[in-house]
């Protein structure tokens, strides 16, 4: 997409040229982040240097036909983060992106308050059945809740806190599938097979960051001595 | 070069036939380092360090646009229990669903992180409604993950 820009004002013109014979949305969405340096067969000189952030978004979206003249039903976001100071560069991501986009019927229904039923009604001339679903969370915990990232690469532990991570994890080797279950039960997850058992619980042991999350698997590990 | 040409190319034809029949969901992202060259010139005729993307979404309406959208597409009432009821009249004329994630977490500590989630059509309608089924695609896509040699 070397000619985004230009790409998305052809794509505007060909629709219009069409005489609105395509009935729908166009969304063309254009984002750099750091360092873009472009030059020409003709000049040895960058004939464009991008040093930041650059993003262009071109949303074509029709309105809905009837009394509401409403537009159709688009959600997009985009998120980018970054902490390129030295300082922090082995604690926190360098780069961190979140984009998405929603459209349609599937974005009135992301868009619907928490728990509550859902019912979309097909129209009179439709022959899709009748599709009732219940939300669970709100709109903005739903998005959100798909694909989480861990919130830094690297999180710094108290050496203390640490010691009893490793003593969790030194634990592990006298225990039976059986015990270890109970024990990621009572720690709040869920069971897995006996031969995931222990790296399963490992795993939970690695992923405590907090004094709260260790506390917690310590207590679930009495409940089987 | 050449999937810009097939971008404008598949723009071109969608809209000189006035094509509502298919979803077009174009993306090309880019993170790291990328020097692209021009024949006979050793110099990068492009370089880019850091992160791109760029999308391109052709969505239709449901309907060819000739049908009336009822009055109202979404109403919120309460049911007799006390629970809210939210019913999504299905309007033609509202565009075909599409829902696409794409996430990247790079640092210097833990290997890169790049996730790309895209659904169509009632599975994207269904899988907004639960934020219980949306961990569940996190969480399959994370075992793949380690499935496949992934460090954590």
């Amino acid at each position: 997409m070397k000619n985004l820009p230009a790409l998305i004002i052809a794509s505007f013109c060909v629709i219009m040229a069409g005489g609105c014979a395509y009935h729908g949305a166009v969304y063309s969405e254009y984002a750099q982040f750091a360092l873009d340096v472009r030059s020409t067969a003709e000049s040895s000189a960058p004939i464009k240097v991008d040093l930041g952030y650059d993003r262009g978004v071109l949303a074509y979206v029709p309105k809905l036909k009837g009394k509401t003249g409403e537009a159709c039903s688009v959600i997009s976001w985009q998120n980018i983060g970054s902490s390129p100071a030295p300082s922090s560069i082995g604690t926190k991501s360098v780069l961190n992106v979140d984009a998405g986009f929603i459209s349609g019927t599937a974005a009135n229904v992301a868009s619907a308050p928490r728990d509550a039923t859902v019912v979309v009604v097909v129209g009179p001339d439709a022959k899709a059945a009748r599709l009732e679903l219940k939300t669970i969370g709100g709109p903005g915990e739903r998005i959100a809740a798909a694909l989480p990232f861990a919130p830094a690469t690297v999180i710094v532990i108290a050496p203390e806190l640490q010691e009893r991570k490793v003593a969790l994890i030194q634990k592990i080797a006298a225990l039976d599938p059986t015990k270890v279950n109970k024990i990621l039960e009572a720690a709040g997850f869920p069971a897995v097979s006996s031969d995931k058992a222990k790296a399963a619980l490992q795993d939970r042991i690695l992923e405590a960051r907090t004094e709260d999350a260790v506390k917690k698997l310590e207590d679930a590990f009495k409940t089987v001595q | 070069m050449i999937k810009s040409s097939i971008a404008v190319i598949s723009l071109t034809l969608l809209g000189l036939t006035g094509c509502t029949s298919h979803l077009v969901f174009l993306e090309e992202d880019h993170i790291g380092l990328k020097a692209a060259f021009e024949a006979n010139n050793p110099t990068p005729a492009q370089l880019s360090l850091g992160y791109r993307r760029g999308v391109i979404a052709v969505i239709p309406q449901q309907s060819n646009g000739s049908k009336t959208s009822p009055a109202l597409s979404v109403t919120t009432t309460t049911n007799a229990t006390g629970d809210k009821v939210v019913i999504v009249t299905n309007d033609p004329n509202e565009l075909m669903s599409l829902y696409t994630v794409f996430k990247a977490n790079v640092g210097f500590g833990d290997p890169v992180q790049i996730k790309h989630f895209l659904a169509t059509g009632n599975a994207a309608t269904s899988l907004l409604a639960d934020t219980n089924e949306l961990r569940n695609v996190a969480d399959s896509l994370k075992d793949s993950r380690e499935q496949k040699g992934g460090g954590k």
